[in-house]
Formats: C-alpha cells, sequence, structure tokens
C-alpha cells in the first residue's frame, strides 16, 4: 500500500481504494488517518453505502485542489444565499434519495462544502412554494384535522389574546 | 312600479348567488340604504362575495378537468381547485398530449430522513414567507416550525439582510447594521412566527383574492374591494348618517384598532383613520357586556348624556389641540386632561377596558412602524426568492435537457442537429425541473424518441416531391416515401416510420378538407348576391316598419331552415344567366316565399319570447326555473297578438340593453331597430369561431339584460322616482330633468368603474363590467349606485354649457 492511497470500507463491506489528498476533504478521514498513522487497515464507514460514498468521492475528487474552506464567517446580517456552482450544481442532479442519503454522509464524514451543496439545493427546491406544492414534491401527506386547518388559517388574523 | 321592482330584484339577487343572502330583511335595508350617499355597513358584501369565491373555485374546477390532465401524470391526486387556480399563472409550459407518460419519481420527506440540525441548516436559507408555507404542509413540520428550537431562526427570517430595492444606488445591499428588534405589544415579545404569517398571508381574509402585502395597522390581508367596502373613516361615524352606527357603544370609537392606510380607491387620500366595520361591532358587543356588568353592580352609575356624537365631538377637539399651528404650539398637557375626562365619564369597568385597549393601540402603532421599516426589505428578500426559484427551476430543467440529449448521443439512434436540440426545449417531458435518473429515462424514452421522430418525419415529408406526397404506398420499402433515408439509423427508423405514415395521412385529410372547401366556394360564390337580393325582398315585405326590426338580419335569415336547404341545393340558384335567374326566382315564389316569411315570422316570435325570457330572469326569480319560463311563455303568447308596441316592452323595468355593443340600452323594439341599423350582420363569418356559423345561436344574441343592469337600473329609476309612472315609459328626457345638478356614481364597481357621471355613463360602465366579470365566469355584486351633489368645478362647467 503506498503511502498516498487511503482503503476505505463501506456499510455494505465494498472497499474502495482512495488518493489520499481526495480522502483529506472528509475531516471526519483526515482526522482519522492522523490519528491512526499509516496503516493497512481499512477505514470503515459503517454509515455510508457504496453508491453514496462512490457518489461523494467523485466530488471529492473534482474538489481535492480547492482550499481550505475558510471559516463561513456567522454574519447575521447578510442574506443567505443558495448560489452554487454550476459542476456542483450539475453533480447534485440525482433523486431525492440520494440527495438525503448524501446530505447525511456529508454530514457525517464533515465535508462541510458538500454539505451546503446538498443544503442548499433542497433550499432552493422548496424556495418561493406553496404548501400544496411542497406537499407534491416531497410526497408530504395533509395529516391536518379541520380543526387545525381552521385554526392555521385563524394564524393570518392577528389576535391579540393569543 | 315601486312595489313590484323591490322584490323582484331582491329575488333575483338570491337566485343568482346562490346561498349569499341567508337573512334577507338585512338586504333589503342595504338595499334602501344603497340610493343614500352615506353607506358603509354594507353586510350583504362578505357573503355574496363569499360566494363569489365559490362560484369562482367551481369555474376553476370545471377548468381543471379539460386542461390540467396532461400535467403531472406522474402524480395521481387529483389537484384541489385552489391549487389549480395558483398553477393557472405559473404552469405556462408547453405541454402536449404526448407527455402522457407514467413513472414513479422517489420522493422523500425530509423532516423523516434529516436530523433536525440539519433540517435548521436548510430552512435557514428560506424565507418568512416559505417558512409558513412550510408550517402549514403537515403536523410534522408545524410542530417543528413552532418548536422552540427554531425561535432563532424565526429571528434570522424576519429580519430584513437587503436594503430595499428601491434603492437607486444598489440593486442588492446588504445592511451592515443589525436593524432594531420589534417591539413588544401588550408587554410581551411579539411571536415572529405569528407576525410573519400574518405579513406573507397572500389571501384576502373576506373573499380569497390574491393580495400582495397586508394592511401593517390591523395585521389583516384585505383586497382593495373589501377595503372599500368594509373600511369606515372614524369621522364618519359620529355624524349619524347611518342609523346603524349610532348604536355603537360610545367608547366604541376609541377601543377599535384603525389604519392609516386608505382604502385603494380613495383619491387623494387625507390623512384619517379608517376602521373596519367588523371591528367596531366586535368592540362595542365587549363594551356593552361590561356596561351591563356595571350597571348590574351598582345602580344609578349610568351617565347620561354619553352617546357617540359627544364621544367624537371631544375627541376632534383633542385632535385638534395636539395640532401644530401657525398661531399656537401643541396643547399636549390639555389634550391629556380633555381625554381622562372622557374617560372618567364611563362606568368603571368600561373604563378600565378603554385604558387598557389605548395602551395597546400606541403598541400596535409602534409594532406598525417598525413593520413599515421593515417591510420593503422583507418583501423584496421575498420577490427576490421567488426569482431564484424560477432560475433553479430553469437550471433544473436545462441539466434535464442536457442529460437527456446526452443519452441520445450515446444510444446513437437520432443524430441531433442544433435546431432539433433546441426543439426539445418546447418538450415539456423534456425540460421538466426534475432530475433524470436511469429508470426515469427508461421510462420517458419511447416518449422522447417519439417526438424527435415525429420531427424527422416532418422534416422528410417537407423535403420529398409532390409526387411522393400525393401518391405512396405504405408497403413500399424500397423506394417512393417510405425509403429509409441514409442519415436515420436503423433504430431510429423504427420510430420515424409510424410518425411519417401518421403524417402523409394528415396531409392527405388536410389536402380533401381544403379541395372541398374551395370547391364549394366556387360553386356558391355567384349566388350570394342572389339571396341577398331575396332576403331584401323578404324583409321589404314585413307587415310594419315596427314588426321589421324584430325579423332576422341577413345571416339570421340565411340560418332559417328553408333558406338554409335551398343554400344547400347544388341545382338552385347556380345559373348566373338571365333566363336561369328569372326561372329561380319563379321557382322561389312559388314554392318557398310563403314558407320563408313564415318562418321569419315564427324567428320575430322566438326573438321577443327570447328576450322576455332574459328579462324575466334578470328581474325576477322566476326566469331560472324552466317550469316557469313555460308558464311564462303561455303568458307572452297572449301578448304576441301581432301588436309590436305591447305594454309589457315598453314598461321602464323591461328594457334591455344591445348585446353587441354596451352603448344601447332601451325598450326592445328601439334596441332591435338599433341593431339592425348599427350592426346589420352582412356575412355568417362569427371571428370568434374562426368560420362562418352554422346555428342562429352561433351568431348570438341580438338583446341581452344581465341581472346587474336590471339592478342598476331599477336602482336609478328609484332614484329619479320614476318607477311609478303610469304608462311606465321613461324617457331619456325625463330621466336627464330628474337628475339635473346631480351626478350618479357605482359605489361597489369593480376598479377604475368609479367615476361620477351621467345615469347613461353609469348604464354603460355597469354593463361592460358585467361583461367583463361574465367572461370571466364571475358575477358582479348587486350595483349600489349613489346620488351625489355636482361639485362646485362641475356646475362651473354645466354653467358654461359644457367641460374643457
Amino acid at each position: 500500500m503506498s503511502a498516498n492511497k487511503v482503503k476505505l470500507s463501506t456499510s455494505d463491506q465494498e472497499e474502495f481504494d482512495v488518493d489520499r489528498d481526495v480522502a483529506n476533504r472528509s475531516v471526519l478521514i483526515k482526522n482519522m488517518l492522523e490519528d491512526l498513522g499509516d496503516s493497512d487497515q481499512a477505514i470503515p464507514l459503517p454509515n455510508v453505502s457504496a453508491n453514496v460514498l462512490k457518489k461523494v468521492l467523485e466530488w471529492c475528487e473534482h474538489h481535492k485542489k480547492d482550499p481550505e474552506p475558510i471559516a463561513e464567517d456567522l454574519d447575521d446580517n447578510r442574506r443567505k444565499t443558495t448560489e452554487i456552482s454550476d459542476w456542483d450544481a450539475k453533480f447534485i442532479q440525482v433523486d431525492q434519495e440520494m440527495l438525503f442519503e448524501i446530505i447525511l454522509a456529508a454530514n457525517y464524514l464533515d465535508i462541510k462544502p458538500l454539505l451546503d451543496v446538498g443544503c442548499k439545493t433542497v433550499a432552493n427546491m422548496i424556495k418561493g412554494k406553496q404548501p400544496e406544492e411542497i406537499r407534491k414534491l416531497f410526497n408530504i401527506v395533509n395529516d391536518f384535522t379541520p380543526e387545525e386547518e381552521a385554526q392555521i388559517k385563524k394564524e393570518n388574523e392577528w389576535a391579540e389574546d393569543r | 312600479m315601486a312595489t313590484s321592482t323591490r322584490p323582484s330584484r331582491r329575488a333575483a339577487h338570491t337566485v343568482s348567488y346562490a346561498d349569499a343572502d341567508p337573512d334577507s330583511s338585512e338586504d333589503d335595508e342595504a338595499m334602501a340604504a344603497a340610493s343614500d350617499e352615506d353607506d358603509y355597513g354594507r353586510k350583504g358584501k362578505r357573503s355574496a362575495s363569499k360566494a363569489r369565491k365559490k362560484q369562482k373555485l367551481a369555474s376553476a374546477n370545471d377548468l381543471s378537468d379539460s386542461s390540467d390532465s396532461d400535467h403531472d401524470s406522474s402524480d395521481s391526486g387529483a389537484l384541489s381547485p385552489q391549487q389549480f387556480a395558483y398553477d393557472r399563472s405559473r404552469k405556462k409550459d408547453v405541454a402536449t398530449a404526448d407527455d402522457k407518460v407514467k413513472y414513479a419519481v422517489p420522493r422523500v420527506n425530509p423532516v423523516n430522513r434529516l436530523p433536525v440540525e440539519l433540517l435548521l441548516k436548510i430552512f435557514s436559507y428560506l424565507h418568512a414567507a416559505t417558512l409558513c408555507s412550510l408550517s402549514k404542509t403537515s403536523r410534522s413540520l408545524r410542530h417543528l416550525l413552532t418548536s422552540k428550537t427554531f425561535t432563532s431562526l424565526w429571528r434570522h427570517a424576519m429580519r430584513p439582510h437587503i436594503f430595499p430595492l428601491r434603492n437607486p444606488h444598489s440593486s442588492v445591499t446588504h445592511l451592515s447594521t443589525p436593524p432594531r428588534p420589534a417591539p413588544k405589544v401588550a408587554g410581551e415579545d411579539v411571536d415572529l412566527r405569528l407576525l410573519a404569517s400574518v405579513m406573507f398571508d397572500t389571501e384576502c381574509a373576506y373573499c380569497g383574492k390574491d393580495v400582495e402585502r397586508s394592511d401593517r395597522y390591523l395585521l389583516r390581508t384585505l383586497c382593495a374591494e373589501c377595503r372599500t367596502a368594509n373600511l369606515v373613516v372614524s369621522t364618519e361615524i359620529a355624524k349619524g348618517k347611518d342609523k346603524k352606527l349610532q348604536d355603537l357603544h360610545p367608547a366604541t370609537i376609541q377601543c377599535v384598532i384603525p389604519t392609516l392606510l386608505a382604502p385603494y380607491d380613495v383619491k387623494w387620500p387625507r390623512s384619517r383613520q379608517w376602521i373596519l366595520t367588523a371591528d367596531l361591532w366586535a368592540q362595542s358587543e365587549v363594551l356593552e357586556e361590561l356596561q351591563m356588568e356595571d350597571d348590574g353592580d351598582v345602580e344609578g352609575l349610568v351617565k347620561e348624556g354619553v352617546n357617540v356624537k359627544d364621544v367624537h365631538k371631544t375627541l376632534g377637539r383633542v385632535k385638534r389641540l395636539k395640532r401644530r399651528t401657525w398661531y399656537r404650539k401643541p396643547q399636549q398637557k390639555g389634550a391629556q386632561e380633555l381625554e381622562d375626562e372622557l374617560v372618567k365619564m364611563y362606568t368603571p369597568r368600561v373604563q378600565e377596558y378603554v385604558l387598557e385597549r389605548k395602551a395597546l393601540l400606541k403598541d400596535r402603532n409602534a409594532l406598525a412602524q417598525w413593520i413599515m421599516s421593515t417591510a420593503d426589505a422583507l418583501y423584496d428578500e421575498r420577490d427576490l426568492e421567488r426569482g431564484e426559484s424560477a432560475t433553479f427551476k430553469a437550471q433544473v430543467g436545462l441539466f434535464r435537457r442536457e442529460a437527456i440529449l446526452e443519452r441520445i448521443g450515446k444510444e446513437r439512434v437520432f443524430d441531433l442537429g442544433t435546431t432539433q436540440r433546441n426543439k426539445l426545449a418546447t418538450f415539456a417531458l423534456a425540460v421538466k425541473p426534475e432530475p433524470l435518473t436511469d429508470d426515469i429515462w427508461l421510462a420517458i424514452k419511447g416518449v422522447i424518441y417519439g417526438f424527435i421522430a415525429r420531427d424527422v418525419a416532418q422534416n422528410i415529408f417537407t423535403r420529398v416531391g409532390k409526387k411522393l406526397k400525393d401518391d405512396w404506398d405504405e408497403d413500399d420499402e424500397d423506394e417512393g416515401l417510405f425509403k429509409k433515408p441514409k442519415s436515420v439509423t436503423k433504430a431510429g427508423w423504427a420510430y420515424v416510420r409510424p410518425e411519417l405514415v401518421k403524417v402523409a395521412k394528415e396531409y392527405e385529410v388536410k389536402k380533401e378538407e381544403h379541395a372541398a372547401e374551395q370547391l364549394k366556394l366556387q360553386a356558391l360564390a355567384p349566388r350570394e348576391p342572389f339571396f341577398v337580393e331575396r332576403f331584401t325582398k323578404c324583409f321589404a315585405m314585413t307587415s310594419s316598419k315596427q314588426a321589421g326590426w324584430t325579423m332576422p338580419r341577413y345571416a339570421e335569415w340565411r340560418l332559417l331552415p328553408t333558406v338554409v336547404d335551398l343554400w344547400n341545393d347544388p341545382d338552385f340558384a347556380v345559373d348566373t344567366s338571365e333566363a336561369g335567374r328569372a326561372d329561380d326566382l319563379e321557382a322561389f315564389g312559388r314554392d318557398h316565399l310563403e314558407t320563408v316569411l313564415d318562418e321569419m315570422a315564427d324567428f320575430a316570435l322566438e326573438t321577443r319570447a327570447e328576450a322576455l325570457r332574459s328579462i324575466l330572469a334578470a328581474t325576477t326569480d322566476l326566469g331560472e326555473d324552466d317550469d316557469a319560463v313555460a308558464a311564462f311563455d303561455a303568458v307572452a303568447a297572449l301578448h304576441f297578438d301581432g301588436e309590436y308596441g305591447d305594454p309589457f316592452f315598453l314598461r321602464a323595468s323591461s328594457y334591455v340593453s344591445c348585446a353587441q355593443c354596451a352603448t344601447f340600452f332601451g325598450p326592445l323594439n328601439d334596441v332591435l331597430k338599433h341593431v339592425h341599423q348599427a350592426h346589420p350582420l352582412s356575412s355568417l363569418y362569427v371571428p370568434a369561431l374562426r368560420r362562418d356559423a352554422r346555428t342562429v345561436a352561433e351568431l348570438g344574441p341580438r338583446v341581452d339584460l344581465s341581472l346587474e343592469v336590471a339592478c342598476a337600473w331599477s336602482a336609478i329609476l328609484e332614484l329619479a322616482q320614476l318607477d311609478d309612472t303610469d304608462d311606465g315609459l321613461v324617457s331619456d328626457a325625463q330621466l336627464d330633468a330628474a337628475f339635473k345638478g346631480k351626478m350618479l356614481l357605482w359605489e361597489n364597481g369593480p376598479r377604475r368603474t368609479k367615476k361620477r357621471g351621467r345615469w347613461a355613463d353609469l348604464l354603460w360602465r355597469v354593463t361592460q363590467a358585467a361583461r367583463n366579470a361574465h367572461e370571466d365566469g364571475d358575477v358582479l355584486d348587486v350595483p349600489v349606485i349613489a346620488l351625489k351633489n355636482l361639485t362646485r368645478r362641475e356646475r362651473l362647467y354645466q354653467s358654461w354649457g359644457r367641460g374643457w
């Protein structure tokens, strides 16, 4: 095993050989590697399945040369934009199942830029939509009782004693 | 007449608006008040508009059956009417019948899949308006968004982050300083979630119409029409012109929360306070209750002489004291004393309540100020977000098309040129804002290839010569139309060939139709003058000039059964030689003239019956019912003894308007005369159908009378006090004389109709507006017409004889 290759094993026991700088995009793996030092042992990723990891690694491969993300200024004064780069936008064109898997994997592997891309995409999907459209989008069942519906309707008017 | 018009009008009202007015006595009062100059308490309005909404929804429902079936076939659930009404504006993409293909799209509810912190992260990108609609989707989301964890989210969402776009120096500039927090109301923090749901509610609370912004003082969303109908100027309450408002508890005016935003239709609004009538009554009720409790406690506490007028006078004095003028400074202290004194006149519980409400009013004004400081930016952010949403949708559609093109390129079935690639963008299925996965591609592949194949087939068909187009053999594979061109692959040909057959067949059908049309035109052309001449002669034969106007016009005459038969007879009147013409003329005179004249008389009778029916429909409650119409037909038959000046149609209450233009309104015969002279209908061509009419019904009615016009007319008669003249006849001169020195105003008309004018102008406006509304499947409320005195300027113009 060469020094710049890393072995990852997924939840369904598949093993991936990855370049070290690709794997380093994940803060989780990076920290693990630093802790473990060089070893031939595969790093187990019990929360990620093979097809998701493949997709995530595709992203890491493309972004391996990116500079380290600067800590996002937590400035509450700025409007949060949901703009993402073209490559990322195209990359994230997957079905919802996969999209949420990617988000979860990015969260677990601690790849912040990828997590941002995923979250912004979901936000973009929801943006500017009416309740009924959102329900259709995510197949959400309207489980309000008629009384609750009435109460929601009443919220549109301001009442002092609420 | 007065006694008969009023109830009939009310009856028509109830018939048309379904369950609009369960309480008819109140409506009657409202109608009586309608002719007064000041009329605020139109309580019938709300229910009428509700019914209107219902009707709208119903018509939207009808539409959804026909046009929405091809959208989103992946979703099995039927669209609700509301949703359809919403979607109608947005879904203008080109959807054809071909994209009826079913495939499953995996849809996952994020709430079930993602942990709360990730949801929080996602939601932090969203605008408060979207968060509101999210919280209305399902229980779990609502629970989440109303929980304590998400308060910070709402705080973030409800603060503006950009300068409003009207700022000329920037498109989007971020604010650098944090805006001030929302003020407290009644000692408590404002629930920003509730505030957001009030601010970004886009439905009118009364009629459900779409509204851009809500009223920051009332904290309620109302459309322009409902505002005009339901807001009262605070100073008008005490004037006592509206008798109802005098029953209010005297302290009411101090307890309601007014808005400073004038209703939409007021020109040059002065700084006044406008109050919602519903609020007035609600507050008055509370006060009365408190008063009753007080009265029960202690006898003799009731102060005499406190009435609405007094309270108002004092309040006016307070207002004047607070105002700065050129001769004195505002006298805050004096004003305060006056106000305190006024409050002391009430009973203790009322006193307490009034003071409480006054404090609240102060807080609410502060809140309104705060909203004003943030609202522009927040609404702009909402618009920005809508734009971003559209951009995202387009982008995803683009990606989908690219992915499809990529796959087509890989599969090598078709080799697409630039034009064909671009054409794919017009195919709804290819640009649907959904990512393309392998499964979806498999499902839609056939349809997409079919779409391309049709294009290819059309190209092939356009390019082959005339000989191949006219004479093709479906089985001939080696040459002719169905020889596979080199540029099409074998796999592609499998798709193209059936399309090519279809295209060729369509071409043939079209060709045949065209040829038949041409042939017909050629054969018929010389006959037209002959028929026109016959019509003129027949028309001249009618018994009297007055009877003539009920007779058909040329196009209507052409559609009488006998005339249609003659026209369709290929042998009749084709010979244009003199001898041939003479023969035709003789044959017509001998065999057909009698029947044609009879049919014309029938038509005239039918016209009058039709007019009678529409008049009855608009003025009484019998019109809608078929049995009643039959009964009235019998009555009508008695009237039609060849007497064209029959009294029913001459009565002012049964005037009709010309169906072609909105300007003519009068007795049936006058209108028919106008129709003959102004709209002679010399051709059968109907522009709306883009072809000749085939039945009389397609030509449209000659006269009509909509419910709104009938109501407006009877209101005008009532205002002119002319509806009880003995012979029922009302001339223009009479009306002009009655309204001399007065102007009429349609108070509850739609926008742009609130102009003062003569009675004829007003009638024209109502007719036009009613027709426009009917076209949209809508009905107008019963017109409220007010009589106004002339302004100084108008008097001046009239004394000069005319205006500018």
